[in-house]
């Protein structure tokens, strides 16, 4: 998944960059409200972490500029003002958390995981499947209670697509999420098939997968 | 040729040919002056001598013992004097050269002879000099005259070489100003070169004010690149994010699924597009830190990392050779990593099924090579100037390509003065060199 961490202090966006990227998420920078506009209108992402104390602007009226945008990602609001009147404005403006200064790594990705169980309706952090269980929390996957080797992406692919049960997703949408936003000429998205192919075989070696299917034209369907 | 060299070259030219003119006029110059100077001497001594006589009588040279003639000369034979009386005749003044005999050998001399009369009585007297003696006197004056000749040419060389290089320093300053970094419209030095020469003064000023227009147009079109590209993304996104919504919706059928999937497709496109032309741009515009320390070797690992699953899709290979270590400093870790990314996935793009990619590094002069080399279509010839202009596409058959992928390799190069040399031949492959600076060398 995609993380905007909009952040002007240099050396805290760049733990918090470090970090999640031990996490497999794909991380960009942005120290100015400018700079975050400009990102957000150009790249695609899953979470958008939101100091609200930037040089050049207020952070809640990005929060407003983002909504009105209708973007996709989960806004975490980050500041050091614990004060109640903030953080009640900020989440009215429809930002999904609210983490004071100073906080924890492993509290912050404990909420992300958290804002993405809520958001895609999963009350566990286990999701079964037939004979498999996603551990989205621990990144294994399952099968009768033993783990499956898969590689990162195809772990990345599968939870994305589980998530996003019951929908059709574009190789384009799955480009974006799973592998950011590589600035790169022209758009090559087989290489998605290439990992489907494999996770359709490792997986159908313990048993059939009739959850997972190509739809003609558009992409793929995790139907459950 | 620098223009202070030709200078040089003309000056030190003008003076042999002066000393080369000179060598040849001199000789029969100096033989003519040292002749006359012989003649004055000789000339002179005839009149001492007449004087001698006046004073003293003849008998001062011509006495009992020898009542007709004298003669005398000095141990080394180089001159003489000789007083005889002769037979009444008409009068001899004469500076001639004549040969005469010496005790037991015949000398060339250069003689004055002059006839008087004295006390009813004739007189000749003659005054010798030997021509060989003459001969060094004449080197004399030759070899002082070289020496002359010599000392003034290198003295007016160096004055001029000098006057030359005071006179053309402001030239040099105004080539040294205003050409560096010509490329870079943004940091041009406008400072006025102080000269005391008017033709310098004008040049100076007609090239400053043709780069402030330069300056000017340059600005204004990244200014309205960067509010257009801006400006449009916002509306894009919105679209983008409300296909994404409409993408959500379970009640959809196919077919309609499959016209938001085009559409959603077409505003990526336009999108990238505008990313692309939005991050050259920024680039240009200097808008990135330059702050990060990197390996080369990391970033091929980095890179060979993110393409692995495109290789694998088509069958490639991807062999890295690379001999030692080479770390960049002052530079934007990500730009370079969107640098050899794009090298690279054209390298997979633009292969053969079962091709081969290399990454062959290797220190070269201070600094350190990276070749990206294919086994692929290779490029037609044709279109490898235009190679890296935007817009422009190597391969006309790639409908996906936006043709902004080299233009901006090129543009993070160029910031990091990174140089990029390309080689292909068609159906064979291509490959492309990036030529990383030394670390001495300062960053702009």
């Amino acid at each position: 998944m995609n993380v905007l961490i909009v952040e002007d202090e240099r050396s805290l966006a760049k733990e918090l960059a470090f970090f999640l990227y031990q996490q497999n998420f794909q991380c960009e920078v942005a120290r100015t409200g400018h700079e975050a506009s400009e990102l957000l209108a150009v790249n695609t992402y899953d979470f958008v972490l939101l100091d609200l104390g930037l040089p050049d602007c207020d952070g809640l009226d990005l929060l407003t500029e983002a909504k009105a945008q209708e973007i996709t990602a989960a806004i975490i609001v980050l500041t050091a003002r614990g004060e109640v009147a903030d953080r009640i404005r900020g989440l009215d403006l429809g930002a999904d958390d609210y983490l004071a200064k100073p906080f924890s790594l492993p509290e912050l990705l404990s909420r992300m995981h958290a804002i993405t169980r809520r958001r895609f309706g999963v009350a566990k952090p286990l999701i079964q499947f037939g004979e498999f269980a996603l551990d989205l929390q621990n990144r294994q996957l399952l099968h009768q209670g033993q783990e499956v080797t898969l590689s990162v992406k195809e772990f990345d692919l599968l939870s994305y697509l589980v998530l996003h049960k019951n929908r059709v997703l574009t190789r384009l949408q799955l480009t974006e999420h799973i592998w950011g936003n590589l600035p790169e000429d022209g758009y090559e998205s087989n290489y998605i098939d290439a990992h489907i192919k494999n996770l359709r075989k490792k997986l159908t070696r313990y048993s059939e997968l009739p959850w997972l299917e190509t739809v003609r034209g558009l992409g793929y369907r995790f139907s459950l | 040729m620098k223009l202070r060299s030709k200078f040089s070259l003309f000056n030190a030219l003008s003076r042999v040919l002066i000393i080369l003119l000179l060598v040849g006029v001199l000789p029969p110059v100096l033989s003519r002056l040292a002749l006359l100077t012989t003649d004055e001497r000789l000339a002179q001594k005839k009149e001492k001598v007449l004087k001698i006589i006046q004073r003293n009588g003849i008998s001062a040279f011509l006495d009992e013992s020898s009542p007709e003639t004298y003669g005398s000369y000095n141990l080394l034979k180089e001159e003489f004097i000789s007083l005889e009386q002769i037979q009444p005749g008409p009068r001899i003044n004469t500076i001639e050269n004549s040969r005469r005999a010496v005790e037991d050998e015949i000398v060339d001399y250069r003689v004055l002879s002059y006839s008087f009369p004295l006390n009813g009585k004739n007189y000749l007297l003659e005054i010798g000099r030997s021509v060989g003696s003459i001969g060094e006197t004449e080197a004399n004056f030759r070899r002082y005259a070289l020496y002359l000749l010599v000392v003034v040419g290198l003295l007016t060389t160096l004055a001029d070489l000098a006057f030359f290089r005071y006179l053309l320093e402001p030239l040099g300053t105004i080539i040294h100003r205003r050409l560096k970094n010509v490329h870079n419209p943004a940091s041009f030095n406008l400072e006025p070169v102080p000269t005391s020469t008017d033709d310098f003064r004008y040049l100076d000023e007609s090239i400053r004010e043709m780069m402030v227009t330069i300056r000017e147009s340059f600005v204004k079109e990244r200014r309205f690149i960067a509010d257009a590209s801006h400006e449009l993304l916002t509306p894009l996104a919105v679209l983008q994010y409300r296909f994404d919504n409409m993408l959500a919706d379970e009640s959809l059928s196919d077919e309609n699924l499959l016209k938001i999937v085009e559409s959603q497709r077409t505003v990526h496109r336009l999108r990238s597009i505008i990313k692309s032309l939005l991050l050259i741009s920024k680039i240009e515009n200097e808008q990135f830190e330059r702050e990060d320390t990197v390996s080369v070797a990391g970033l091929v690992a980095e890179v060979s990392e993110e393409i692995q699953d495109r290789l694998a899709l088509h069958e490639l290979r991807l062999h890295q050779q690379l001999s030692g270590n080479f770390t960049l400093t002052g530079v934007n870790r990500g730009l370079l990593f969107t640098m050899l990314f794009n090298l690279v996935n054209n390298a997979v793009k633009y292969n053969r099924p079962q091709g081969e990619i290399f990454l062959v590094g290797r220190p070269a002069g201070g600094g350190y090579t990276l070749e990206i080399r294919d086994t692929g279509l290779g490029i037609v010839k044709d279109f490898l100037p235009q190679l890296f202009a935007r817009f422009h596409k190597a391969n006309s058959a790639d409908v996906e390509s936006y043709g902004l992928g080299l233009s901006l390799v090129k543009t993070i190069a160029d910031l990091h003065r990174i140089q990029i040399e390309v080689n292909s031949i068609e159906g064979l492959g291509s490959s492309f060199t990036l030529r990383f600076p030394p670390p001495a060398a300062p960053f702009r």
